[in-house]
């Protein structure tokens, strides 16, 4: 093992990887030659990296790690080359995209933890299992899945699909967050397709209703979905706390009750207005309370990425901060943990339950805004429904990480996007919510499966260890 | 000493293992364990805490399988594959954890799995109501299991055993939660058990009461079996020697640093539960710099309520709880804890570790909020996490490393952590809710140690513990606690862990008529 | 497992005889009270037999939910995922009845498509030990994403079919006693008190019944027997209150909660066949409307015992049918019922010495007088999730003196216990 400042090391890796790519690249198609680029620069990652924590000792992270490293790198490195080719020529794109796939590997395999790459590795088995049992589905129904497969990478890799597939991935994001605070403190917020629906309603009458300068305009609506999401799901975080009532049970009656309030709310003679043939809703926002588009045109696409997009990032971000660096998050997961451990460690765990529950409750109150201030402008019957279940799925997809779920929303948005263009062929589109329902099961069983198998494997490691010193405890 | 002892005349052994070996993932926890129980004996497995006593049940109740080595039931070799297997061969085990369901009746308990016998009705109730009556056990089929207490329901443990027809009976550790008065009494329904001809196998760590029961002794120290003796030419100390190979550590004080500065004072509390019922009532409690105070009592008389209380995750009704004069009643939990008060709590799983998060963060855990934790409203990582190193050195917690997950370590060192943890924010007083529960006598003497080591550095503690002579060994001044109240004060220097169990089931303490003699557990251990 | 607080520890049951006469005599303190309302405001839907039979078939589906949670909870699984069986069962039901032209087919595909779901969640939650409510949701997706699959392929080109929608279905038999009607519907039209709300009821509970609804109605006491007064009963209702002391004494628990499950998803399963060939007769998409999720509250409100659980079904079902029949004005109606309610109830807070109870409840009896004073009717959207506000306010009352099952919900495996 060479040992070396990690700048330099990185540094070292990064030019592999382009070189290796760069020359590839000469004599084979571009993406093969990333992925083998990478490849290099993950083995010489590998080899250079002597990692700062003690986990390193163990077997299990000597092999499992530099895998993982490895396969995320090269595939993150694959997504920027595609995006980057979009705008840029590909002798550049791919390099580009390599040097960005082996920096990133260096830095996983430094960074990754035993158990975060198992939970990876579960996503990816599931990801495998559920993709072979769609081809199978679609074998079954006589249908070619290399050829269908094929059809929605296409369609989904177009520049416009790209932009469609960032926005809704974005508003998929804000919802799986929101669902995740709650995973985090075993509290399941089910309620988020109330909340979020409740709190775009009022948020957009709000907004319809005043005609504010810009900047405050925004700010207000935003606030006023905040507010209302939270109050929202607050409801059953207090009936939880001071009447002890399951927050599933009362989550899902409190959106069957949202879905009346909105109706009732949503009609001529209260909030609403025609809106169209068929259609009422709530006056158009003017446009002083707009939030203007992310042009795409560098990527060769006509429409325009939300401009909230770098909310749902902020709140990743925030999310992420608040977990792992506040006090705040350390008393969140502990009582995810061990509600009775915290409440002995001096965590008022009423308190904690009813404000993380009015947390969920305000992140999904912005699920709704990308939506509403990039695009429609008004609240009406066509509104999305049912993405807070999705932010379920998508939670547990993304197991609870920030990043995680980041990528698990992109997936779920490409799915969803790129089917539409199977309906041409006569294959019904439906075939991607089978693809999402059954990684969404099979990844909840492997993960557990994983997860068990690392702490039996963790105990054993430290039976080893400890095995020196003391032969025998039970 | 044989190692094994062949079965005594005709009649086959009633069990014999051979060459057991249990292996789990990275340890062994039994090494060739070979035992001969001889049929209508009581015959007793000692060893301490993790030796492999309840690895060894379990391979004998059918609740795992040995990798090497026999078990014969009545001279036949027999496969256990399932604790119905065991029942099957007439073994019946009373669990050291009681293994009944709280909204089911005596009856529903009983009858459970053994349905076959006698139904769920009428005739399965006679039946109870019958074998009530012949060893003396005093069970009714009707109640509600909850209702019961600590040795009504040890009781219907063994009516469950004998309701299906076991000849060869195992109890593990069942005095742990027992008074002595209601082991004398679980003593004479082994001794009625024998008497019908029935065998008895006794898992414990107290070796007296081992010496009391038991026909024959068996050893085990570090997973295999190292004796086999008779009790009647054995004497606890070479018990011990045999156990741990050397002398067992002993719980003790060297002279007293009582000062009379009362740092907890606890004035006339009155706690109830949620239906109105009172759990404590005028409970008054002093402890000065550098006194430990024992509470003796038998389990659920109001010791978790008193703790509660005084770590603010209970409300008082009326009374105070006051820190160092500061009326610290109704305050939260978290700044009870940054006033000073270091907690150790009783269930180390429940309420101290959090089992699937890595040691640094556990040693985060109940000092979210002080240096070297945190700074200002973030976790400093770094800080902890070099903190953390130092209490694995200083406390001899055995890991391998900090990331380690808490659920991956053994109880002792788990609860060194803790105990490591809460010595290391300078506390003014230290709750102790059995600190040396389910942990090996390594971990036990070190405990005691830095309890002894504090309160010398003018710590004040109150102990709660199950273990009368680690009460009466480690306190300062002794209380006994029955129903919510502090019925009795005893003076740790005379009094016998006999008088202590008579006054916790009520009958009071017979103090008058004690010779004072010298404190016997002066020997540092 | 879902988050629990613990609130207040549950009072000790009294004895079981007692608890019945009680709940019989508030019953029926209740149907003279509703008697009086209907009196008192003159709605006869509010009692009418055409009432009550809608009740039943209202109530049949939320009641076979509240079954199959009742069986999974008492085996200790919690199965948030009755939602997702119910949509199987009510695919697989019109399928099959639609291929063979027999209801009955339909009826054991259903049940079989329930089994499935049930297969599922037994498979994740007691072999792999997933959380009982993650696996659920994870089932509630995949069904309805599924079953639009199949619909596309199977019933979009089957005549009166569509891409959301099956084609018309076959009925099952009705039965029913023959002369009631004829003998009590003179008295039920006279709005005598009492005597006419009683043959309402009577006519409504024995004309023209489906057999389904008969069934369903026959499996709640059938399931009472099962699980409390057989041997098979007590080893599956152990493994939800302790199952390491099932365990110990070789009960094979994860057989009982496999069957737990299966049963569980059957009874949805059926539930679903009912939505989709009684209660209406295509299978439509978003046919189960929540069902599941009330299903699991009536079993919460009926404190996790079968008549309980009838009683909450009941409940469910009879807002449902007031709704239906009588629109905003019987629902209006039954404002001054939970006003009376909450009287009795301020008055009953008032003699136990709890003044800041009885004062809120009189505060509450007193808005709703008011509201229905001063209001002719309520508004329709709202009154179509009144059903989901009882749940709420109901839950919000008597949670903590509810008696679930100890285990239910905690994740075991074998071997776990000492």
């Amino acid at each position: 093992m060479i040992t070396s400042t990690p700048a330099v090391a990185a540094a070292v890796t990064g030019v592999v990887g382009v070189a290796v790519t760069a020359l590839l690249d000469l004599g084979l198609i571009a993406p093969v030659a990333l992925a083998i680029g990478v490849a290099v620069a993950a083995a010489c990652a590998a080899l250079l990296g002597p990692r700062g924590s003690g986990e390193a000792a163990s077997p299990l992270h000597r092999r499992l790690v530099p895998l993982v490293a490895g396969a995320l790198a090269i595939l993150l490195g694959l997504l920027t080359a595609v995006i980057a080719d979009l705008w840029l020529i590909e002798p550049v794109a791919y390099p580009l995209g390599a040097l960005v796939g082996s920096l990133l590997g260096f830095w996983l395999h430094r960074r990754l933890g035993t158990l975060l790459s198992l939970a990876i590795s579960a996503v990816a088995i599931a990801g495998v299992l559920a993709f072979a049992l769609t081809a199978l589905v679609l074998l079954v129904t006589g249908v070619d899945p290399v050829y269908t497969f094929g059809r929605m990478l296409s369609y989904g890799s177009q520049p416009d699909s790209i932009v469609t597939i960032i926005n809704t991935a974005t508003t998929y994001y804000l919802s799986a967050v929101a669902v995740a605070i709650g995973f985090k403190m075993k509290l399941f917020n089910i309620g988020v397709d109330g909340q979020y629906r409740l709190a775009a309603l009022l948020a957009a009458a709000v907004g319809g209703a005043w005609v504010l300068p810009p900047g405050l305009h925004q700010f207000v609506i935003i606030l006023v979905a905040v507010a209302v999401g939270g109050f929202w799901a607050g409801i059953a975080g207090y009936l939880k706390v001071t009447r002890g009532v399951s927050e599933v049970i009362s989550t899902i009656m409190l959106n069957s009750i949202a879905t009346g309030i909105t109706a009732y709310l949503l009609s001529t003679d209260r909030l609403a207005i025609e809106i169209g043939t068929n259609n009422v809703g709530t006056p158009p926002i003017p446009e002083s309370g707009w939030i203007p588009g992310i042009p795409a045109g560098f990527m060769g696409a006509d429409r325009e990425i939300f401009g909230l997009s770098l909310l749902a990032v902020a709140v990743g971000v925030g999310y992420w901060l608040l977990l792992n660096r506040t006090r705040f998050g350390f008393d969140l997961r502990a009582t995810g943990q061990s509600a009775t451990a915290a409440q002995a460690s001096g965590v008022d765990v009423k308190k904690m339950v009813l404000i993380s529950m009015v947390i969920s409750g305000m992140v999904a109150g912005l699920v709704g805004m990308p939506q509403l201030l990039g695009d429609s402008h008004y609240y009406a019957l066509d509104f999305p429904t049912g993405l807070g279940f999705t932010g379920i799925a998508i939670a547990l997809l993304g197991r609870n990480h920030p990043v995680g779920i980041a990528l698990a929303a992109l997936f779920w948005g490409f799915l969803n996007h790129s089917a539409q263009i199977l309906d041409i062929d006569g294959i019904p589109k439906e075939i991607a919510v089978v693809t999402q329902a059954t990684i969404v099961l099979t990844v909840v069983v492997v993960y557990e499966i994983v997860h068990r198998w690392g702490r039996r494997y963790e105990q054993q490691q430290v039976g080893k260890e400890l095995g020196r010193v003391k032969v025998a405890t039970s | 000493m044989s190692s094994t002892q062949s079965g005594g005349g005709a009649a086959p052994p009633a069990v014999e293992l051979r060459g057991i070996t249990k292996r789990f993932p990275g340890v062994v926890a039994n090494h060739d364990i070979n035992i001969t129980v001889r049929p209508g004996s009581v015959h007793a497995i000692v060893g301490e805490n993790g030796a492999g006593k309840s690895t060894l049940m379990k391979t004998l109740y059918g609740m795992h399988q040995p990798d090497e080595g026999t078990v014969s039931v009545d001279g036949q070799v027999v496969r256990l594959h399932s604790p119905s297997d065991a029942i099957a061969h007439g073994i019946g085990m009373v669990h050291q954890h009681f293994m009944l369901a709280d909204n089911l009746t005596v009856l529903e308990n009983v009858v459970l799995g053994a349905e076959r016998l006698h139904g769920i009705g009428a005739r399965a109730r006679a039946r109870v109501r019958e074998l009530s009556a012949q060893y003396g056990l005093r069970v009714d089929p009707d109640r509600l299991m909850e209702e019961l207490g600590v040795g009504d329901r040890q009781r219907v443990e063994i009516l469950k055993v004998l309701y299906r027809g076991a000849r060869i009976v195992i109890l593990d550790e069942p005095t742990a939660v027992l008074v002595p008065q209601e082991v004398d009494e679980l003593f004479d329904n082994l001794r009625e058990l024998k008497r019908e001809g029935l065998t008895v196998i006794f898992i414990s760590h107290k070796l007296d009461e081992v010496l009391s029961v038991a026909d024959t002794i068996t050893v085990i120290r570090r997973g295999t079996t190292v004796a086999t003796v008779d009790p009647s030419g054995t004497t606890a100390r070479d018990l011990a020697s045999l156990m741990v190979g050397g002398e067992l550590p002993v719980p003790g004080l060297r002279e007293s640093t009582v000062t009379d500065e009362v740092v907890l004072d606890l004035r006339d509390l009155r706690v109830e539960a949620a239906d109105g019922r009172p759990v404590l009532q005028d409970v008054s409690l002093r402890i000065r710099r550098g006194e430990i105070v024992g509470i003796a009592g038998v389990e659920g008389n109001g010791q978790s309520e008193l703790i509660e209380t005084i770590m603010g995750m209970r409300p008082a009704v009326s009374g105070r709880v006051e820190l160092g004069g500061t009326d610290i009643t109704g305050w939260t939990t978290r700044a009870i804890r940054e006033a000073g008060i270091g907690y150790v709590p009783e269930d180390r799983h429940r309420h101290g570790v959090l089992l699937e998060s890595p040691l640094w963060e556990n040693r985060v855990l109940g000092h979210q909020t002080q240096p070297p934790n945190s700074k200002g409203l973030l976790i400093d990582r770094a800080g902890a996490r070099a903190d953390t190193e130092r209490i694995v050195a200083e406390y001899d917690v055995r890991t391998p490393g900090i990331d380690v997950l808490a659920g991956a370590l053994s109880g002792g060192n788990q609860q060194k952590l803790i105990v490591g943890r809460e010595m290391s924010h300078d506390p003014k007083v230290l709750v102790a809710a059995h600190p040396t529960r389910g942990v090996d006598v390594g971990a036990q003497a070190a405990i005691w140690g830095h309890l002894r080591a504090a309160r010398a550095k003018g710590l004040a503690v109150l102990l709660i513990s199950a273990d009368l002579d680690e009460l009466i060994g480690m306190s300062d001044t002794l209380h006994v606690i029955l129903r919510g109240r502090l019925v009795a004060e005893a003076d740790p220097a005379t009094v016998t862990p006999e008088q202590l169990g008579s006054a916790m089931t009520g009958a009071g303490l017979s103090s008058d008529d004690e010779e004072p003699g010298p404190r016997e557990d002066e020997a540092e251990a | 497992m879902s988050q629990t607080l613990e609130v207040a520890t549950p009072q000790v049951a009294p004895p079981r005889a007692r608890n019945r006469w009680r709940i019989l005599s508030i019953v029926f303190a209740a149907f003279v009270a509703l008697s009086a309302v209907r009196m008192f405001t003159g709605q006869p839907v509010l009692t009418g037999s055409g009432t009550i039979q809608a009740t039943l078939a209202f109530a049949v589906p939320i009641g076979l939910a509240g079954l199959g949670g009742l069986w999974a909870e008492r085996a200790g699984v919690v199965n948030i995922g009755l939602e997702g069986m119910m949509v199987f069962g009510t695919w697989f039901g019109a399928f099959a009845a639609y291929t063979t032209g027999n209801p009955w087919a339909g009826l054991v595909a259903g049940v079989l498509g329930g089994v499935f779901g049930g297969l599922i969640h037994a498979v994740a939650t007691v072999t792999f030990g997933v959380d009982h409510i993650v696996s659920g949701v994870a089932i509630n997706i995949l069904a309805v994403g599924a079953m639009r699959y199949l619909s596309i392929l199977y019933f979009q080109d089957a005549p009166g079919g569509g891409a959301s929608q099956s084609p018309p279905l076959p009925g099952f038999p009705r039965v029913g006693l023959p002369f009631v009607d004829s003998l009590l519907g003179p008295v039920e039209e006279r709005q005598w008190f009492l005597v006419s709300d009683l043959a309402g009821l009577v006519i409504g509970l024995t004309t023209d019944m489906s057999v389904v609804t008969l069934l369903a109605i026959l499996l709640v006491p059938a399931s009472y027997w099962l699980l409390w007064r057989t041997p098979f009963g007590l080893r599956l209702r152990s493994c939800g209150e302790n199952p390491d002391a099932a365990e110990s004494l070789g009960v094979r628990v994860n057989g009982y909660k496999y069957v737990a499950v299966l049963v569980s998803g059957g009874l949805a399963g059926l539930g679903g066949v009912f939505l989709a060939m009684v209660a209406s007769s295509i299978y439509q998409e978003g046919q189960t409307g929540g069902r599941g999720y009330i299903g699991l509250a009536a079993m919460i409100f009926g404190n996790w015992r079968p008549g309980g659980l009838a009683m909450g079904a009941g409940l469910f079902g009879y807002t449902d049918a007031l709704q239906v029949r009588g629109s905003g004005g019987a629902v209006h109606a039954l404002l001054v019922l939970i006003a009376l309610a909450l009287v009795a109830v301020a008055v009953w807070q008032w003699l136990r010495g709890r003044r800041i109870v009885a004062g809120v409840s009189l505060g509450f009896a007193v808005v709703l007088g008011a509201w229905y004073l001063l209001t002719d009717t309520l508004p329709r959207e709202l009154v179509t999730y009144s059903p989901h506000i009882a749940t709420l306010l109901v839950m919000a009352l008597a949670t903590q003196r509810l008696r679930p099952p100890a285990a239910a919900g905690r994740p075991w495996r074998r071997g776990g216990g000492s």
